[in-house]
């Protein structure tokens, strides 16, 4: 029992100290943008923080380097610079490598300083320029790796002054403790704003869905109504198309109206409540298909070169199917548009037995577009809704060639022609 | 004398059935169909006739545009704007543009009959709910323009207050109880001031009333 013990907390140091020395990664980095209030300002404008970062730290090595340099020389005099310089290039070239392999630097510079940080060589106490970068490397792996990394990277280091020069390895140790401290609480506050804004942004995408669900119902409920009033018409219509109509007829249509009426009232309301704020009153009826030519018109006058085919033999749609068709083909034309000026673009219109597909393939714009302002994504979010509220599929996915594809497939219910 | 009427409706379900509703009237007479606002204002143009009912979302051309036209060219025909329910939205925009009332589509026979008797003879359709709607509306648009106190003052106290009432939704015969006048009295107050301010009929006096800020919204 006590001997399982024993291995479980060997094994619980061993792995932070695993990976610090072999097994471990740093994050990736995460693009950081200048912030406050300089940020726009000249030369934070074209300088990105990046670039900074890189030549700062080359101005750093380079001084770091002459100060250790110099300082080797005086301490080993009986040395030749041709075995000196090197060994200032070890100590301080990780603080460069640190911009690319913050880990691997930490783990270079450790050794060179197990090497170059002896008591008997080159002596106490430790050749400053390489203490520093080690101190330096120490906060990086702190702020870029979990935290066991850090751990292990703490023992390490304990282990390491205490080896290297026992008469100095307390103070060293606090020392250490500075930046291992200092880079772990940074690493902790950066987290903490990440998973705020990743909430954030979910919850965004959370409401965008919803609204794009409004959006469709209400459509979809404004279909309905226009069919429902038609009833109450023909129903209201049909006793004064006969001369003498019979009454049970008339009582028959009469219900069928009173049916439509109540139905239009239920309607309203759920309108009313699945109404968006702020457009102004629609006086296009909800499009289908058969507009498709309108919309390629629009995306050719846009500066795309649009060209479309249609598969299969044409029947009439649902009124549903025909919405959720036209808005799908919308969007997708408006976001070749968008993120694709000036290219081609295939549409092609595929009635099949079973289901209407969908496709709209895009080239790569001739010129490299800008980012795209704003809301991307929206809109696949948008055709993907409109399949799904179906029960169709939708898939969207760059293409070999750069562009982008994006296909839906409508399952059909057969209706019958007016 | 027959009433003339043209229907403009994208469904042809909704064209075919008022067709019959209002053929079953002896004194209406339905003397052609549109299916968008363009093909109705080039109707109106060839037929010329007494009263159109208007559908608001059509291809096209929607319904308030064509109203627009029809009335700004056709003084003499009348426009009664349909909607599926959306009244709302629209009836502001809609008396704007020139129409003469409102009619829900799923009117009865007799509902429809009369409205375009009524629109025909030049009297508005705007029911006391329809004038609270345009109330609400007016105060979402945030109340009256600057006031034209120039026409405003060219009517006597008598025909302000009838005009007043009007906007309130009266008929003639409620402003008639409410003044303790005879009812052809109030009518010729009311063909007094459409010709002093210039309006069209009742609806378009409605609009202005609300415009010079002689009734609020909310009072």
């Amino acid at each position: 029992m006590q001997g399982q013990e024993i291995t479980t907390a060997l094994r619980r140091a061993v792995r932070p100290v695993a990976a610090a020395a072999w097994t471990g990664h740093a994050d990736p980095l995460e693009p950081r943008p200048w912030s406050g209030r300089w940020a726009a300002r000249w030369p934070f404008r074209v300088v990105s923080p990046r670039a900074a970062s890189i030549g700062g730290t080359l101005l750093l090595a380079f001084a770091l380097l002459s100060i250790t340099a110099q300082s080797l020389y005086e301490r080993l005099p009986n040395y030749s610079p041709q075995t000196l310089f090197p060994t200032a290039l070890v100590l301080v070239l990780p603080l460069v490598l640190r911009l690319w392999h913050p880990l691997g630097a930490w783990r270079i510079s450790l050794l060179s300083m197990l090497f170059a940080g002896n008591q008997h060589w080159p002596g106490s106490p430790y050749v400053v320029g390489g203490a520093v970068v080690f101190l330096l490397l120490t906060y990086t792996v702190a702020v870029r790796c979990e935290r066991a990394v850090t751990i292990g990277a703490a023992i390490l280091t304990l282990a390491g002054v205490w080896f290297t020069q026992p008469s100095t390895a307390l103070p060293a140790a606090v020392v250490v403790l500075v930046p291992l401290l200092a880079g772990y609480n940074t690493r902790v506050r950066r987290l903490g704003a990440r998973e705020l804004a990743e909430r954030e942004e979910l919850h965004r995408e959370q409401r965008a869905v919803l609204a794009e669900r409004q959006r469709i119902a209400r459509e979809m409920h404004d279909v309905v109504a226009h069919h429902m009033s038609v009833i109450a018409i023909q129903a209201e219509a049909a006793p004064y198309r006969v001369a003498d109509p019979d009454p049970v007829l008339a009582k028959s249509f009469a219900d069928i109206r009173a049916n439509a009426l109540a139905g239009l009232a239920d309607l309203r309301r759920i309108l009313g409540v699945l109404r968006e704020e702020g457009t102004g009153p629609e006086t296009a009826p909800q499009p289908g298909l058969d507009r498709l030519d309108d919309l390629m018109a629009n995306a050719r006058a846009a500066g795309l070169t649009v060209s479309s085919t249609v598969d299969g033999k044409p029947v009439p749609l649902d009124d549903a199917v025909g919405l959720a068709a036209y808005r799908i083909l919308q969007e997708a034309l408006s976001n070749a548009m968008k993120h694709a000026p000036g290219s081609r673009v295939d549409v092609d219109v595929a009635y099949r037995a079973r289901s209407l597909d969908l496709t709209v393939a895009n080239t790569p714009p001739p010129e490299p577009s800008p980012a795209p302002p704003g809301g991307s994504g929206q809109g696949l979010l948008g055709m993907r809704e409109r399949a799904a509220s179906l029960g169709g599929t939708f898939a969207a996915d760059p293409t070999s060639d750069g562009g982008f594809r994006v296909a839906a497939s409508l399952p059909l219910t057969p209706v019958e022609a007016p | 004398m027959t009433i003339s009427v043209l229907l403009a409706d994208d469904q042809a379900m909704v064209r075919e059935g008022f067709g019959v509703l209002l053929g079953a009237q002896p004194d209406i007479d339905v003397v052609g169909t549109a299916e968008n606002g363009e093909v109705a204002v080039r109707r109106v143009g060839e037929l010329g006739p007494d009263v159109v009912l208007m559908d608001v979302r059509m291809p096209v051309m929607d319904g308030l545009a064509a109203t627009r036209l029809i009335t700004a060219s056709h003084p003499g025909t009348k426009v009664l704007v349909l909607t599926t329910f959306d009244l709302d939205d629209y009836v502001y925009e809609a008396l704007r543009a020139g129409a003469s009332g409102f009619l829900l589509k799923d009117a009865s026979a007799g509902e429809l009959a009369s409205a375009v008797r009524v629109v025909a003879s030049g009297d508005a359709l705007i029911s006391p709910g329809i004038t609270r709607r345009l109330i609400a509306e007016f105060a979402r648009l945030g109340g009256p323009r600057a006031p034209q106190r120039a026409r405003v003052e060219g009517l006597t106290d008598r025909e302000t207050e009838v005009l007043e009432l009007i906007a309130r939704g009266r008929s003639n015969q409620e402003i008639a109880q409410e003044l303790i006048v005879a009812e052809q009295t109030v009518k010729t107050h009311v063909s007094r001031i459409l010709m002093k301010l210039e309006v069209r009929d009742r609806a378009q006096a409605v609009v202005y009333a609300y415009e010079v800020g002689l009734v609020r919204p909310g009072e």
